[in-house]
């Protein structure tokens, strides 16, 4: 390489530059914005046939959320990814106006719509707060021992008896004063950099030669996966951080044997559970023939699946359906009131902006150039494709159930500001790359 | 409001929604495509090749470099010791043929690490190497600062700062 090219080079800069990320945000954002605001209009109509009194409030409210958000990432991280912002707030916007549309008809539900736009305003300051304290998401890798005990203190909280609320059956909530939260949704990123940083550390190990002792990390990220089961009954987190660990373990060794461990310790455990616990017996059995007592332990999905059956194409119209009708509709099902009001297009647009999320998250992922960001980026990723999986497997019936919200759609303060800090750290990542250009060129 | 209206609002909806994914698309396409010619090594400008002993395990080609003060001197192993490469403000080291200096070694990564001036220190970095870099005896963690004096290992090459 000439003297000149390397002159050149350090003028020119920024590697985005010429790319124009956050212009292409902006349109993307707008058309959100306009998405939204239509479906909230179109929901009203549909449900009283009036426009909505409060849509000029709404209006402005939303805008300026979608704005801020926009700003704040042309601020902090200008050469980040431009489709996954607007991605997140797509899902976002459209869970809110179903939870609003919901409100009105769920029993003691009238508050949600007004709970859910706070904790959209509380999520998109997290995701502005996680872009302003971590300038390099490698200065994470430092924290990997304090990260991995708060990680597991967080997942160990609910059992603590003077925190830990049981509410539907699964120990996963925590209550510290007057805030109630899962602590699971936040120890799942906290435990993605752990599992990073620590298989930064052991991955010359684990390509060179495989001895029995190189198993233990797996042997032990199953039995705690198991005692998370156990202990607070949640399925679907237990499998959460069991798939994370094991993809992040493959990627680090570049061994695609642990993959195969991974599914046979995880079928292993899960004719375990299967056979000791009847909560375990009963989502198999539901999820097998959910129509054996459609009144009964089968009635979720039964309504689910009828929900999801009446929407038909383009769905029975914002307002116009039935979505009460299903228990917990506005968490765990709020996919079958997508897939109902909007039909198989909506919920297919939902499928898609959750496919660009993660392509988006593996592109990052794929760019980056140090062990650490790359194992944490596909643990990120991991974390929201598997988690959006289970759910809508679970509601589609391709998996039993297991109850975990929908990332960015379903109703909870948790799931929200957590996917938001997800969501900042893979945007953080991105920028960092466009910063940096690839050195292969230098 | 009658039906037929609502339902063509629906269907505007959707159609709203799937035109906001055409432009998603659209974004990661021209991105994807003003990304490819990246990937592609451009080809050192003008490499003069150390004349290759018999034998030896590595073959180390260098570009002339700009001055920019640092040095890199060749120690180990014997057959290529005293080659000399001219640092520029970055100089990539490894197997592709677009780094700074090329060492053809089935043990070196093909990008596996950078010299780079920051502020009045030379830093090293390993760039994410499989074997990775040995820095004065010891595997480079992170970005270290290095001064004259001090020797790199990359696969069997040692080379020193000066």
């Amino acid at each position: 390489m000439t003297a000149t090219s390397r002159r050149r080079r350090t003028r020119v800069a920024p590697a985005y530059a010429a790319l124009k990320p956050r212009r292409v945000e902006a349109g993307l954002v707008l058309m959100v914005g306009v998405v939204i605001v239509v479906a909230y209009a179109l929901a009203s109509f549909g449900a009283s046939a009036s426009i909505p009194a409060n849509l000029g409030p709404f209006l402005v409210w939303m805008l300026a959320l979608l704005l801020i958000a926009h700003l704040a990432t042309r601020r902090l991280a200008p050469g980040a990814d431009p489709v996954m912002l607007p991605m997140a707030l797509l899902l976002n916007g459209l869970g809110y106006v179903m939870i609003a549309r919901l409100s009105n008809d769920v029993p003691g539900g009238s508050d949600l719509a007004g709970l859910q736009s706070t904790w959209t305003a509380v999520g998109i300051a997290a995701y502005i707060g996680t872009l302003v304290v971590v300038p390099r998401v490698r200065i994470l890798a430092n924290y990997r021992y304090l990260l991995g005990i708060a990680g597991m203190a967080l997942l160990a909280l609910p059992l603590v008896p003077t925190f830990g609320r049981q509410i539907n059956g699964a120990r996963i909530w925590a209550s510290v004063g007057p805030i109630n939260f899962q602590p699971g949704e936040f120890a799942k990123i906290a435990l993605a950099a752990f599992f990073a940083a620590y298989l930064v550390e052991s991955r010359e190990l684990l390509r060179s030669r495989l001895e029995l002792r190189d198993l233990a990390p797996i042997g032990v990220a199953w039995a705690g996966s198991l005692a998370v089961m156990v202990l607070e009954r949640d399925l679907g987190s237990s499998l959460l951080f069991f798939t994370l660990f094991v993809v992040v373990l493959w990627v680090a060794s570049e061994r695609a044997m642990f993959l195969g461990i991974g599914a046979v310790l995880f079928a292993g455990g899960a004719v375990l559970a299967w056979s000791m616990f009847t909560h375990v017996q009963q989502r198999v059995d539901i999820w097998r023939d959910p129509f054996a007592s459609p009144k009964g332990d089968g009635f979720q999905i039964v309504e689910a699946s009828f929900a999801l059956a009446d929407g038909g194409l383009t769905g029975t119209g914002l307002g116009q359906g039935e979505p009460d009708r299903i228990p917990f509709v506005e968490t765990d099902f709020i996919f079958a009131a997508i897939g109902e009001e909007l039909g198989l297009a909506g919920s297919t647009a939902i499928l898609m902006a959750f496919l660009v999320l993660i392509g988006s998250g593996l592109r990052v992922a794929l760019r980056a150039d140090r062990p650490f960001e790359k194992l944490f980026t596909v643990g990120l990723t991991t974390l929201l494709g598997v988690q959006a999986f289970i759910i809508m497997g679970g509601v589609l019936r391709v998996v039993p159930l297991t109850g975990i919200t929908l990332p960015f759609v379903s109703y909870g303060g948790s799931s929200l500001v957590a996917n938001y800090i997800l969501l900042a750290l893979l945007m953080r990542m991105s920028h960092e790359q466009r910063l940096e250009p690839v050195p292969a060129q230098s | 409001m009658s039906d037929q209206t609502l339902i063509i609002l629906r269907i505007c909806l959707l159609a709203l929604v799937y035109l906001t994914f055409f432009r998603v698309l659209r974004a990661v396409w021209v991105e994807l495509k003003a990304e490819a010619p990246r990937v592609t090594p451009t080809p050192v400008a003008v490499a003069v090749p150390v004349p290759a002993p018999v034998g030896a395990s590595a073959e180390v080609l260098a570009p002339t470099g700009s001055a920019s003060g640092g040095q890199l001197l060749v120690v180990a192993p014997p057959a290529i010791a005293g080659s000399v490469f001219a640092l520029g403000p970055e100089t990539t080291i490894g197997r592709a043929a677009g780094c700074g200096v090329v060492i053809d070694d089935p043990r070196v990564s093909k990008l596996h690490v950078r010299l780079f001036r920051a502020a009045d220190t030379w830093m090293v970095e390993d760039l994410g190497s499989t074997n990775g870099t040995i820095l004065n005896g010891d595997m480079l963690a992170d970005a270290h600062p290095i001064i004259p004096g001090n020797r790199i290992q990359v696969g069997d090459v040692v080379m020193e700062l000066s």
